[in-house]
């Protein structure tokens, strides 16, 4: 008996060395500062470089793309260009176009016309750009996986419609879908010129086609002779390099792909924006790894997210901090909380006390869109007046008007796959709810948008929390959320019969239409109303940042607004 | 020998129905990615998912192997099954290449602590030292694969290569082997043969080697397929997450993090592996039949009869 209490005091003291000292190995830092690889491994500068990311792309065709097209961002934005790019104000600035004009016509449709620039080639260093590389990129679109971001021009809809024709035979649907491209509504009227028509003014096309990367043009002259092979030689073309192929514009072209060993290499484009840049950086490998903390330290990659949050309660010395334009905020179930419990709820969370502890800087959130926003409003506009703020006191009256009895409200969150500490701030939420009387249960989820919906499509929960990161500089990103066919889970489109969410879809229309600034934002603002005080269907609670590490002799990478990792002008520092 | 036979036939069954069974269970998981979609797109994720898969076809299990086997087109670039491009085989060949190579030195040197281990007990019998390495195991089985990798990858300088993660992956199993073959040579040494040996003067090393191992190695044979699944396993681990080596480990860590998505290389990888623990028990079996004096005599029995 004694021998057996020896072994597991013995087994038990083994555990505690070993953690103990691989405690110290996954945090603290060696001697020199850095890894195994010696503090000169880490801190010479490289033109060579490797980054750690969670999830490595899953197509690299920028014009069918795929359903699930975050992981794919940061390497297309790499290799490709728009018509337009972002200033620092997240303003539409020149990129491909050098020009462009506006216009309205007949039919009351927006007609962009483009001027491109003449001095742009593809990477093979001898095919110019041509707007009929838009035609072809853009018609691939419409027929991808995302074909919803092209259903703003004229003809969209209706090659959607097409597709979607189950009664129709395979062959016959495709002639349905060819027919409708004919009126497609974007054309090459010369080699240099691209006339896009829209259905009705879009305040938000030029910011749109910035960064959403179907809008990006594709090497028509490469991809037209393998049309005869079918869409699968097309995709193979992008997604199996050879040969300096896939053509591309932006600073670096795909040099490899290994899909088993799920490592994106990229070199730089010759001829692209880097080309003349003495200090670009010429190789850089994505891989995708666990642990990369740990690799950081080891001197094996040179930039790593900063996700953890006990990592980020100690020294912040060499973090970065990002703010993106995101909104973290609670989301009730309108057909299970009545509006004067969600009034109560939204006046009672303290949004500072809430995440205290949680994270090393927070931005607490009063409006829904991120104020750095273009045309989106400040927490202490006019046109926020009216937005619920912190009154335990009124919360708690509102509570009793709700004839709440004390029935426990399930919240969930997401458990798995965020970078913010979800369950933490929903502790936080419920003990502050405990303080006006409102039970809350906690429901964290590893699968959230399984988890919350029942069989019958109702949403299961009383509440949940998401964040929502803009895909453009522009209001109307946040909406999509609660428009139609939005993933919103509020059930708010069964109210009074429909017609909240037709009021919404009124005012979106109104904002996306409008093209002077002030109406743009003062229509949205009230779209914002209609969600967090009229209806009070959403509680804004902070505007989420991210946090990285990277070495101090680079620059120009980072993340973007739109929780990217960026480095489209990564360079060695002088 | 008819055992023998009898076992392979039963797991060569066995291979096909994991993979088959594999294939089962992923597609029946709920069909659903989660993620931060704003609304839904033209069709459902889950429908394009399930046609992807083959998970209503009747031959759809082997869309996998599809995925696998695609021949290279004329101009050299793989096919497309579904919307992903079949896996580039050469690669596959590469990754598992490395992950044998890591987990056959880890076997090796699994083997080489297990004889060194037990040797030196027996040899060492009742001293001080003998009781010192009797806490060896206590320690072994204390500390998985991936808390020694930490240790070694904070004071190796390079220790990514196959070796060290052999190494690593090799202490807790050979330190099992050395304990089983331990209590095995212990009870050998202990039989009259060897004492009458002992006492005509031989060596404790000379009984130890020419009488007793060859008697007590039926006994560490048979601990070896476990072993070797430990190992595997042990090395998954290892590769992928510590060590970053792009072997066929850390491809069906990845699958199986990924979930649905990579659904053909968790059938591929499972049967694999599937594959490689019946051989290496096949291979042990073998072993036995040559080394274990029981058996050799039992098989010529059988073949005489």
């Amino acid at each position: 008996m004694n021998r057996v209490f020896r072994l597991r005091g013995l087994a038990g003291a083994g555990w505690l060395l070993a953690l103990t000292i691989a405690a110290g190995g996954c945090s603290g830092k060696k001697k020199g500062g850095e890894g195994s690889g010696g503090a000169n491994a880490c801190d010479q500068p490289r033109k060579e470089v490797r980054l750690a990311i969670s999830s490595l792309p899953n197509t690299l065709d920028w014009s069918a793309s795929n359903e699930s097209s975050a992981q794919n961002y940061p390497v297309i934005l790499a290799m490709m260009r728009g018509l337009t790019r972002l200033d620092d104000a997240h303003q539409p600035v020149p990129d491909l176009a050098e020009t462009w004009e506006v216009a309205t016509d007949k039919d009351r449709h927006q007609v962009y016309t483009f001027h491109l620039r003449k001095d742009v080639v593809w990477s093979d260093g001898k095919s110019p750009l041509r707007a009929k590389d838009f035609v072809f990129g853009w018609r691939r679109a419409i027929q991808g996986n995302e074909p919803a971001e092209m259903a703003d021009i004229v003809g969209g809809d209706a090659v959607i419609q097409a597709r979607e024709r189950k009664e129709l035979a395979p062959a016959d649907r495709e002639a349905a879908v060819k027919k409708a491209l004919d009126n497609f509504g974007v054309v090459a009227v010369d080699d240099h010129t691209l006339k896009v028509t829209l259905k009705s003014p879009r305040s938000y096309f030029l910011t749109r086609i910035a960064y959403v990367y179907t809008y990006f043009p594709a090497p028509s002259h490469e991809l037209e002779p393998l049309e005869g092979k079918g869409d699968q030689a097309i995709r193979a073309y992008f997604n199996q390099p050879r040969d300096g192929r896939p053509l591309v514009l932006g600073g670096y072209r795909l040099e490899t792909w290994d899909q088993v060993g799920q490592k994106v290499v990229l070199t730089k484009n010759p001829h692209g924006p880097l080309a003349a840049e003495a200090r670009a950086v010429e190789k850089l490998e994505l891989v995708q790894a666990e642990l990369s903390p740990l690799l950081y330290d080891q001197c094996k990659v040179d930039f790593v997210f900063m996700d953890d949050p006990a990592a980020l309660s100690g020294s912040m010395s060499g973090v970065s901090r990002k703010p993106l334009l995101s909104t973290y905020f609670l989301v009730f179930n309108a057909s299970k909380v009545a509006p004067a419990l969600r009034k109560a709820i939204a006046m009672a969370l303290d949004r500072p006390a809430l995440m205290k502890g949680l994270l090393p800087e927070v931005r607490p959130a009063v409006t829904f869109l991120p104020p750095e926003l273009p045309g989106a409003i400040a927490a202490d506009d006019p046109l926020a007046a009216s937005f619920p703020k912190l009154d335990r006191e009124a919360a708690k009256k509102a509570v009793a008007e709700a004839g709440y009895k004390g029935e426990p409200l399930t919240l969930m969150v997401r458990a798995k796959g965020t970078f913010l500490p979800e369950v933490g701030i929903a502790e936080a939420v419920k003990a502050q709810l405990a303080t006006i009387g409102v039970n809350v249960t906690i429901q964290p989820s590893a699968n959230l948008t399984n988890d919350i919906r029942a069989a019958d499509g109702t949403t299961r929960v009383h509440m949940y929390m998401r964040r929502l990161g803009a895909d453009y500089a522009h209001p109307q990103t946040f909406f999509t959320l609660f428009q139609a066919r939005g993933n919103h889970y509020s059930e708010y489109d069964k109210l009074d019969g429909g017609k909240v969410l037709a009021e919404l879809e009124k005012l979106l229309e109104e904002g996306a239409a409008e093209t002077e600034p002030a109406k743009m934002r003062a229509a949205y603002a009230r779209a914002q109303d209609l969600l967090q005080s009229k209806q009070t269907l959403i509680v804004p609670i902070f505007y989420p940042d991210r946090y990285f590490r990277t070495r101090p002799w680079l620059e120009g990478i980072g993340v973007d607004p739109f929780n990217f990792l960026t480095f489209r002008t990564m360079r060695v520092k002088q | 020998m008819r055992r023998l036979v009898g076992r392979l036939a039963r797991d060569l069954l066995v291979i096909p129905l994991t993979a088959f069974l594999v294939y089962q269970l992923a597609v029946r998981l709920p069909l659903v990615e989660d993620n931060d979609a704003k609304s839904r797109g033209v069709a459902d994720l889950a429908e394009k998912l399930r046609a992807r898969l083959g998970a209503d076809e009747a031959l759809g299990f082997l869309r996998p192997w599809q995925r696998l086997f695609g021949a290279a087109e004329a101009d050299g670039r793989l096919p497309t099954i579904g919307e992903n491009p079949a896996y580039d085989r050469a690669r596959l060949g590469e990754a598992l290449a490395g992950s044998l190579t890591v987990g056959g030195l880890a076997l090796g040197f699994a083997l080489c602590i297990a004889l060194l281990f037990a040797g030196a007990r027996v040899l060492l019998g009742g001293r001080r030292a003998d009781g010192a390495l009797e806490l060896l195991p206590t320690i072994a089985y204390a500390l998985p694969s991936f808390v020694v990798t930490v240790l070694v990858v904070r004071f190796v300088e390079d220790a990514a290569n196959d070796a060290v993660a052999a190494a690593v992956v090799s202490i807790g199993p050979g330190v099992f082997l050395g304990a089983v073959l331990h209590d095995a040579l212990r009870l050998e040494m202990e039989r009259p043969y060897a004492r009458v040996a002992l006492a005509k003067g031989r060596s404790r090393l000379g009984v130890l080697v020419k009488h007793a191992l060859q008697n007590a190695l039926p006994s560490l044979l048979d601990a070896i397929p476990p072993v070797a699944t430990a190992i595997l396993a042990g090395s998954f681990v290892v590769e992928k997450q510590l060590l970053n080596r792009e072997y066929f480990g850390a491809i069906y860590v990845d699958s199986a993090l990924r979930g649905q998505a990579q659904i053909e290389v968790m059938v591929v990888a499972t049967t694999t592996f599937a594959a490689i623990l019946v051989l290496v028990s096949l291979a042990a079996e073998l072993v036995r039949l040559l080394v274990d004096p029981r058996r050799r005599s039992a098989a010529a029995e059988e073949a005489n009869s």
